[in-house]
Order: C-alpha cells, then structure tokens, then sequence
C-alpha cells in the first residue's frame, strides 16, 4: 500500500464518519440521557449539598437543558471536570454541554471549534484590601503584594492589567480559596483579588469584616457561557432559545410557580405561544411544544434561577447588577418569540 | 516462638517506676525525653481548648460556628455523608455500605496465603457480583447508579482494592519475566517497570483520565472510574513485579532444582513452590505497597473523582459552610490513619501467624 492510498482511506475514514455524526440534539435524544460537564467545588456555582445531591448556576444550567430537550430535569449525567479537563471531555464526546464558569473569548469560539450560549453571567475581578491602607482605587495598589489563584485567569489578567498600568506588584500564588483567604487575613498580601462576591462571604467568615474593604473598580470582563462542540447547530438553536426563554419568563412574570396556571388559562397571545399553549414553536426545533414549561418548572425564570443560586435568596448574596433584565438597568435582553 | 519467658538484666523489671528508671539511664535519652514531654505539654492544651472545649458540636449552618470560636464539628455533622460517600444516592447508602464490607472482607481473607484455596477464589466471584449487583443496581429493584456518582469512602476502597487485586495479577507475569532466562521477556518487563516507575502517579492518572478518550474512536472510551482503575494497575504492577522479584531471588535455588528432580514443569515449579515462598517473604512491603496505594487514590482529586479527600474538598464549597478545611481534612486525615493502622496491625498478625504456622520462626 503506497502512502497516498493510506492518506486516502483516512481521509475517507475522517469523511465518512463526520457525515454519519448527525446533530447531537439526536443523539441525546436517542439516548435519553444529557451528559454534562461542570465542577463541584465553586460555592452557589457548582458544588454538592448535605445529601450529596448536585446544587448551583452551572448545574442548574444542566438541569433547564434536560428538561428542554428531554423533558425531565432529572435525566442528567453530571460530571464534575478540573480545569485541564474540561475541554478534552467536550472533544472526546464523553460530555455534550460543558457549563463550567467558562469564559466566552474571541480566540475559543474562533479557534478552539466551539460555540458559546448565552453568556448567561456576567462577572469580573475586584479587590480587597485592608481599610486601613488608605487604599480606595486599583491603581494605588503600586508595589503592593497581591494574593491571587495560581493557574486561574485572574492571575494573567491581573499582571496584564499592572503591566498595562506600568506598575509593579508582588504576586503570592494560591492553590484554592482556602488558602489563599487566611493568608490574606493573616497579613501577608497587601490585597487579594477574586470575583466579589467570593471575597465578601470569606470577609463575612474572616472575624474582623469591619476591617476590609472590596473596592469598587473591577478589572477584566468574565462573561461566562455553556459550551457546546461546533457542527450541531440545533442543539445549539435551543439552548440559545433556552436562555432566551429565561429571561423572556422573567420579563412576562412566568414563575415556577405560576408556570402551569399560565400555560392552561392565559389568554394573552404571546404567553401562549410562548408556552406552547398555541403554535408549533417546539416541535419545529426538535423538542417538545411544551418545553418551556418543562424549563420553567424545572429552574424557574432568569430572576429566580439567578436569586437561588447567586443571588438575594442564597447566601452569597450577589447583587443582579449587570444581570438583570434591561428594563431594570442590567444587560439582559430576549429576541421576540413569533 | 512458644517460649515467651526472656531474662531480665538486673535492676529491671516490669511496672512503671523500672520503666522511669530505664529512661533516664542515659544523659541524651534524658534530654529527649524532657524535650518531647515539654512539647507535648505545650502543644496539647491550644489542640484540646480549640477541637474540644470551644468546639461547636450543634447546629445547621455557619452562622452556629462563631469566626472566633474553636473547631466547628457541627459542619462534619452536616457533611459527614456527602464525605463519606460522595455523589452517591443518598438513600442508597447502605447498598454502598454492604458491598464494601464485603469487599473488605475478601481482601482481609486474600493477604493471609493460608487461605487461598479453591473456596476463596469462588467467593472472589460470588463477592464481586454481589457487590456489582449492589452499587450498580439496576436490577433486584435496585435504581441503577452510574460509577460517576461513585464516591467517598467506597470509591477509595474500590480505587485500591482493585488496583492491588489487579496489579498483583499483572505484576506475577512481569515479575517472572523480570527473571527469566529468555532475553525478550527481560527487556520487555525491564522496559514497562522503569517506565512506569520514571513516572509520577499523578501524570499517570492524567494521562489515563484526559488523553486515553482523545485517543480511542468516540463512544468506545470506558468510563472514567475504569480509566482511572486502569492507570492505578498499570502503576501498582510495576512496584510490586519488584518487590515480587525480590521474593523470587530469595527464594533458594535448591527449591528450584527439588522441584525440577521431581518431575515438575516451569508453572507447576513457579505456582506451586517458588510463587508460594517468594509471596511470604515479601509480605511487609506488600502491605506497604497496599498502604502506598490507598494514599495514592487521594490523587484522582485531580481527574475530579470524588474519592475519600476529594468529597472531604467538595464539602468545602457549600455557600452555607464556607472555610471549615480544617475540621473536613482533619476529619478525613483521621479516618485515613484508622485504615492505614488497621491494615499493618492485620499485615504484622498474618506474618505471625504464618511463621507460628511454618513452625521455624
């Protein structure tokens, strides 16, 4: 066998199997069962309660997703991936939806072969420091030492933004929060830099809160997203249309509560529709006309979804801030529904 | 070994105040032992005063546990299950709690060769169904449970126990091919041993969990606990085919010869005399071995399985219990050590046991 007719049966081999690869929508829904990757370790992101059971927004996300496409939130594989593993578990197939506190960036859509959804929240990196340091901006924090996550994108943005700046600072590299948070309480960074809400529940715990401060400037856009692997651009449509769907509950006053009620008895045209009341929205892309509903009972509106998990009704208690709807001054918005 | 009574040199004896007196024979033994008496002395009342009498035993959230209080027990009150057993249905942890035991029970009979006999193979089988049957289900009535949300205790237990049934089993060809006369199976066992043992469980692991699904066609990648098992033999087998060498060099040559004058083959020679001696002589560092790789399943922490230290971790991330590390490491440290000391307690019984048996100390 000579070289080329090698290259050629691969090449056939490559072809052939991505023109038997159908869109993943089918093939989850062939099997019955979501497989999703997230993390178990990031307080009201993705962690385990009490009983072991999966809570959080990035879970939650799983959730909403297996009941869009399946119809029941509990048919659902959750697999708790690291860092390193993340990305080669969305490649390899062993996951079809990574909601991970992924970062969506230009370089990962365009040249890592994924599609983003959402971005379904919208963080970024603050800091604390000592109220006594008379610090109040970022940019006084010229030669301090600064307590950061070792590996994490805060580190890189975090010397990206002091070299930008022309300043100087001494970084002191944690391997998690628990570590990096006493070694801050004890005194030896000047500063330490996380999402804020992280900092404010470790400053809540710390046994000396009135002493620190969370300064106001935030440094570098996270704007997180669910990950799917491109080429199934229906899966892609309804979880896309999921979000959306969230945040369109939100703005019609759809609740976990009310959600039943409303789909049986509304008159209004457009809860209707968007119900599945009326109208073939659903099966026109693959799933079922009522899988709003399903979505709904299964995490709530974009409101309740993020309250639960993030916000006012958890102990984090993170401000809505940019996610919240746009009539209420945050930056979520939904297409129309027709 | 019968003969228990040992005469004693003079002005000893039995009881405390010959025991004083012994310590303080000599100016160097004196002085440490003030030292150690001194740190103890320092170091136990901080230890009590924080994880006994400030400790908060009680209560449903961290706002129980004061920031300035002392050890926060109330918080492994309320994560003792998720440590324990991870993502596994939470009532369904007695299904994990059986086929454990059974698990444990199983091994605890294999380490002593005295009882490997046809009877203990058979209930190898019947065990492990039972123990499929058990913390797979899916059957019987059972809720199927998926090994993904195998965790805790369990998952460590399994992590090892497989990982040394199955090196031990890989480890007898590469250790008999490490001594053989025929130069391909040297190399060959000489070539997997110093690679596996020129690299750190940890990229191992990594290896078997990230880069073994890129590798395989899409949907024929096992799952992730079998990867991980895969990788924990692959590099148990290499030290014990060592250790096992060890075992079969010191075994005499005449053994060898006897055998051969009586008519025996090479695996009748190697599983009926040479194997039997060689697996007694190296029975501490086998136990160690154990021992290594029971800690060494604390790493899959880093491929996201939730063994014994990895749900110890994960209950860390509870909104409502934020920053109690050191109560769960503790917690989990403690637990640790009880089965470490158990298996040397129950490796030193068998080894005196089997020389009692043998009968020549």
């Amino acid at each position: 066998m000579s070289l080329r007719t090698i290259a050629a049966a691969a090449i056939l081999a490559v072809t052939g199997a991505t023109a038997a690869h159908a869109d993943l929508l089918d093939d989850i829904k062939a099997r019955g069962e979501l497989s999703c990757g997230t993390l178990n370790y990031l307080p009201g992101v993705g962690f385990l309660d009490d009983k072991g059971e999966w809570s959080g927004y990035d879970v939650d996300f799983c959730k909403a997703a297996a009941a869009a496409i399946l119809g029941d939130p509990s048919k659902l594989k959750l697999v708790a991936l690291t860092g390193p593993q993340k990305f080669p578990a969305l490649d390899s197939g062993e996951i079809d939806i990574l909601s991970r506190s992924v970062t969506q960036t230009i370089s990962r859509e365009t040249t890592l072969g994924y599609d983003f959804i959402g971005p379904n929240l919208m963080t970024g990196q603050g800091f604390m420091v000592r109220k006594d340091s008379g610090v109040t901006s970022v940019d006084d924090l010229d030669g301090a030492t600064i307590c950061v996550l070792g590996g994490s994108a805060q580190e890189r943005y975090l010397a990206e933004y002091f070299a930008y700046k022309g300043m100087t600072f001494t970084p002191v590299a944690a391997e998690g929060g628990d570590q990096m948070y006493p070694m801050y309480f004890d005194g030896r960074c000047d500063a330490v830099t996380q999402e804020p809400p992280y900092m404010a529940i470790r400053r809540l715990r710390s046994g000396q809160a009135d002493e620190h401060v969370i300064l106001s400037d935030i440094i570098s856009k996270s704007y997180e997203a669910p990950v799917i692997r491109e080429g199934s651009p229906r899966l892609r449509e309804v979880l896309q249309w999921m979000h959306w769907g969230m945040i369109t509950a939100e703005e019609m006053g759809i609740t976990q509560a009310n959600v039943e009620e409303m789909a049986a008895t509304s008159q209004d045209p457009n809860v209707r529709n968007f119900l599945g009341t009326d109208g073939n929205v659903g099966q026109d892309m693959g799933v079922s006309n009522d899988w709003m509903v399903n979505v709904i009972k299964a995490v709530g509106n974009f409101g309740e979804f993020f309250d639960r998990n993030l916000g006012k009704n958890s102990a984090l208690g993170v401000e809505r801030g940019m996610n919240a709807l746009h009539r209420d001054g945050g930056v979520l918005f939904a297409p129309g529904w027709q | 070994m019968t003969d228990h009574s040992v005469t004693l040199p003079p002005g000893e004896g039995r009881g405390i105040k010959p025991w004083i007196r012994a310590q303080m024979r000599s100016p160097l033994g004196l002085v440490l032992n003030i030292a150690m008496l001194a740190l103890i002395v320092t170091a136990l009342p901080p230890l009590l005063d924080w994880a006994v009498i400030r400790a908060t035993w009680t209560g449903s959230d961290m706002n129980a546990c004061p920031p300035e209080g002392g050890a926060c027990w109330a918080f492994i009150g309320a994560k003792m299950r998720l440590i324990l057993f991870g993502t596994y249905p939470y009532d369904e942890h007695w299904r994990a709690v059986i086929a454990t035991l059974i698990v444990v029970a199983l091994v605890l009979a294999s380490l002593n060769p005295l009882y490997w006999t046809r009877r203990l193979a058979m209930g190898w089988v019947i065990g492990l169904a039972v123990y499929s049957v058990l913390m797979w289900g899916g059957v019987f009535g059972l809720r199927f449970v998926d090994s993904s949300a195998w965790g805790g205790l369990p998952l460590t237990v399994i992590l090892t126990v497989f990982g040394v049934f199955f090196g031990a089993l890989v480890a007898v060809p590469v250790a008999l091919a490490r001594v053989s006369r025929l130069p391909v199976f040297r190399i060959a066992a000489v070539i997997y041993v110093e690679l596996i043992r020129g690299v750190p469980l940890i990229s191992i692991l990594f290896m078997a969990s990230v880069a073994m699904p890129l590798l395989l066609p899409e949907g024929f990648s096992p799952s992730g606990l079998v990867r991980v098992i895969i990788g924990i033999v692959i590099f148990t087998a290499a030290y014990m085919a060592e250790v096992l060498r060890g075992g079969l060099q010191a075994v005499p040559k005449g053994q060898h010869e006897a055998a051969s004058s009586l008519g025996l083959g090479y695996w009748k020679t190697q599983f009926k005399v040479v194997l039997p001696q060689a697996v007694e002589l190296v029975l501490p560092a086998f136990v160690s071995l154990i021992i290594i790789t029971l800690k060494g399943t604390s790493l899959v922490v880093i491929v996201a399985m939730m063994d014994l230290l990895g749900a110890a971790k994960a209950s860390l991330a509870d909104p409502n219990w934020v920053g109690f590390y050191v109560e769960a490491f503790a917690f989990a440290g403690a637990i640790y050590v009880a089965m470490c000391a158990s298996i040397s307690w129950y490796g030193r019984r068998v080894e005196t046991k089997l020389r009692s048996t043998r009968g020549n100390g």
